[in-house]
């Protein structure tokens, strides 16, 4: 296992008779994307809090290796984009870059190069001189994010970050975080798109109800929920799959789309019978595979389906 | 970061934050042209009075009248036959005013209009009446000076004795008194403005992850003191810029008393002011931090509370010698701003100035780490309103 750069043991916090965050322990490893999913209300972003020095825990502990040795983070180490916008929206922005990077350790020139640095690579090198409140929603979610990452920090908190993006800017938020990862921060976000977690992180821990309901890798996730093989056939001709449903490796046939069938197949049946079977009664266009998603994991782990049995192996995941 | 940089560089950012030089500058030429504005107008509405005054006088022949050169009353006595006549002048508006002599009362005036001109010429006819009755008694008119020359004395106080107040002396304290209450209800605006706005744009979270809280209401506090001292230099700027423009223009002044020639005592009045600043932002920050909504909040009401404990100032105006006055000029905080008053119309011993400024300066330091108590966990805390009692646990925990 690599080196961790953040731990959690056993971390519990409770707010009168609510226990936000219920015994939680997990490892941040240096240079990856870690994912904190889970429901509104599931303890992700007291567990960020306490994780950012804002709140204390009851109990348990929280210790950073960010410089080597164990040790309390220094602010320039750490970078938090939070999940409601920070920044002031009456105040040019990039005049308020410059001050959270100098607030973050950095010297006011360097922060002031930053910036506009950033600005120009976000296409908003023509608005450092106006008022936040002034750019759309999206910019000023990527306002937000720079200033939660101009100073480079080693560990970067993401709280959010694609919300309010379109999608072709959800992507390059995409690119960013990867480069960020590949330029040795670690990251640690917490965000409802399921599809662009899945393209981002390296492990994964979904909350539930202050307490962890699943995690791993996604190869660990996807090994773990996979109870029956899925193939997608696009088809034309109005085939319905009804014949298919009789054999005896399919377990169900399911119309997806117009022109979509998903067959649910018996685990580890062979697939070649299951094709030919297809063939004859089908006018098979296209054949792939569809193995578990994240948001699919994440419904049926968050949605309690086994869920002692999901706790369990969430354990032996970790373990 | 040490706390200290973090420190200076919140206090930076809230200084540019507030300070805008181009309304500074605004303000200074607005006071200039409105002072210029309504000198103007005195000056024309001057102009009309300039006029010569027609008065006549009627029924006491030989009265022996004497206008002052400079007077613009123009008195004639007439005989009281032509009384009818007169007043058919006065009506007609020929004359100001008619003065009928009578042996059984004062005398009578008919006027056309407001007759401003009363009091002067009450005046010389008084002096003209005087000369008469001292005439009826054979005294000569060159004997009347020496005879009607009022006794003044020449006064010299003991070394612990406080003279009366002289009329710059009276304009300065109010003047300092109106400062100071507008500096701190403009002060605790801008620190109740500044906190409830980060804490509803969820700034904190971003600043507080970043520098320790302690630092961020430390340099909240030295920044707003800061622009506050600035915007009351701006007006006191605009003040003496006002003085020395009227002076210019002839308009007599009250001369400055010698506490404005005082380096040390102003050093010592805005040592005591910034002290009182510091003292009610440490205050106002603690209330802001636990403020969820301005808007609906009944704790804006602690605005006031600076105002009320500033305005105390006046006692000290009222009595600058009496008891209650030494008092509250020690104890703080009342001491911002009863010891400034005190110190400009009173002498008051080194010791006790000594001893104000250091409770003074005690109170801020233990203020300002409660209010980074109180700060840290309120600033966090959205949705709902710590109550008192958790405050006082937090304070206790400091």
């Amino acid at each position: 296992m690599a080196d961790w750069i953040v731990s959690v043991e056993g971390v519990t916090k409770r707010f009168g008779a609510v226990t936000a965050v219920d015994d939680v322990s997990l490892q941040v490893q240096g240079g990856e994307v870690f994912a904190l999913l889970g429901p509104n209300g599931a303890g992700k972003s007291t567990l960020i809090r306490m994780l950012l020095g804002l709140q204390r825990p009851d109990s348990g502990h929280i210790a950073y290796r960010l410089e080597g040795t164990e040790g309390p983070p220094r602010p320039a180490h750490v970078g938090y984009l939070p999940e409601d916008r920070g920044l002031y929206p009456e105040i040019k922005v990039l005049p308020t870059l410059v001050y959270f990077g100098v607030l973050r350790g950095m010297e006011r020139r360097a922060a002031r190069t930053a910036a506009e640095t950033w600005l120009e690579r976000m296409g908003l090198a023509d608005r450092g001189g106006e008022p936040l409140k002034s750019l759309s929603k999206g910019n000023q979610q990527k306002v937000q994010f720079i200033s939660a990452v101009l100073h480079r920090p080693r560990f970067a908190v993401l709280d959010e970050p694609f919300s309010g993006l379109d999608p072709l800017n959800q992507d390059f938020f995409l690119g960013l975080i990867r480069e960020m990862r590949d330029g040795g921060t670690t990251v640690l976000l917490s965000a409802h798109q399921m599809q662009l977690v899945e393209r981002l992180a390296d492990h994964v821990m979904v909350m539930n109800r202050g307490r962890p309901v699943l995690r791993g890798t996604l190869p660990e996730i996807r090994q773990r929920w996979t109870r029956e093989t899925r193939l997608v056939l696009r088809v034309g001709g109005g085939g319905d799959g009804a014949a298919l449903a009789a054999h005896p490796a399919v377990l169900r046939v399911d119309a997806t789309a117009p022109g979509e069938l998903t067959l649910y197949l018996q685990p580890d049946a062979p697939l070649n019978p299951v094709l030919a079977a297809a063939a004859q009664s089908l006018d098979v266009r296209e054949v792939h595979s569809a193995p578990v998603t994240l948001h699919e994991a994440y419904v049926r782990a968050v949605g309690g389906e086994t869920a002692d049995a999901d706790a369990d192996a969430a354990q032996e995941v970790a373990a | 970061m040490s706390p200290l940089r973090a420190t200076w560089e919140v206090a930076r950012w809230e200084f540019l934050r507030f300070f805008k030089i181009r309304e500074i500058l605004v303000g200074l030429v607005m006071a200039i042209v409105g002072g210029a504005g309504a000198f103007g107008l005195m000056r024309l509405a001057d102009r009309g009075s300039d006029d010569p005054v027609h008065i006549a006088v009627a029924g006491v022949p030989g009265l022996p009248i004497a206008v002052p050169p400079e007077s613009r009353l123009r008195i004639q006595s007439h005989p009281a036959e032509r009384m009818p006549a007169l007043r058919q002048a006065v009506e007609r508006g020929e004359l100001a005013g008619l003065v009928t002599w009578r042996a059984d009362g004062p005398p009578a005036l008919l006027a056309g209009e407001g007759a401003r001109w009363r009091g002067e010429l009450e005046q010389v006819l008084g002096a003209a009446a005087m000369q008469a009755r001292f005439g009826a008694v054979g005294v000569r008119p060159e004997q009347l000076p020496a005879l009607l020359a009022p006794v003044t004395l020449d006064v010299t106080y003991t070394a612990d004795a406080t003279p009366p107040r002289s009329r710059g002396e009276t304009i300065l304290t109010i003047l300092a008194i109106v400062l100071s209450l507008m500096g701190v209800f403009t002060g605790v605006g801008y620190v109740f403005i500044s906190i409830t706005g980060e804490k509803q744009n969820r700034v904190a979270e971003q600043v507080v992850a970043a520098i320790p809280p302690q630092s961020w209401v430390d340099g909240k506090i030295l920044g707003l003191s800061a622009i506050t001292l600035a915007n009351l230099t701006s007006m006191v700027l605009s003040f003496v810029l006002l003085g020395l423009g009227a002076r210019a223009l002839g308009v007599s002044l009250p001369a400055l008393p010698r506490a404005a020639g005082s380096p040390g005592l102003i050093a010592t009045l805005v040592l005591v002011t910034a002290l009182g600043f510091g003292f009610w932002f440490a205050f106002m920050a603690m209330v802001a931090a636990v403020v969820d909504d301005p808007n609906t909040s009944s704790r804006s009401g602690l605005l006031m509370l600076p105002i009320a404990v500033t305005s105390l100032a006046f006692i000290a105006f009222r009595g600058p010698d009496l008891a209650i006055t030494r008092v509250l000029s020690i104890l703080p905080p009342f001491s911002a701003s009863v010891l400034p008053v005190r110190m400009l119309l009173d002498r008051v011993p080194a010791w006790e100035v000594a001893l104000a400024i250091v409770l003074l300066a005690g109170a801020v330091w233990l203020l300002r780490r409660a209010a980074g108590k109180v700060f840290h966990l309120g600033m966090l805390m959205y949705g709902k309103e710590p109550t008192w009692g958790e405050v006082r646990r937090w304070m206790r925990e400091t």
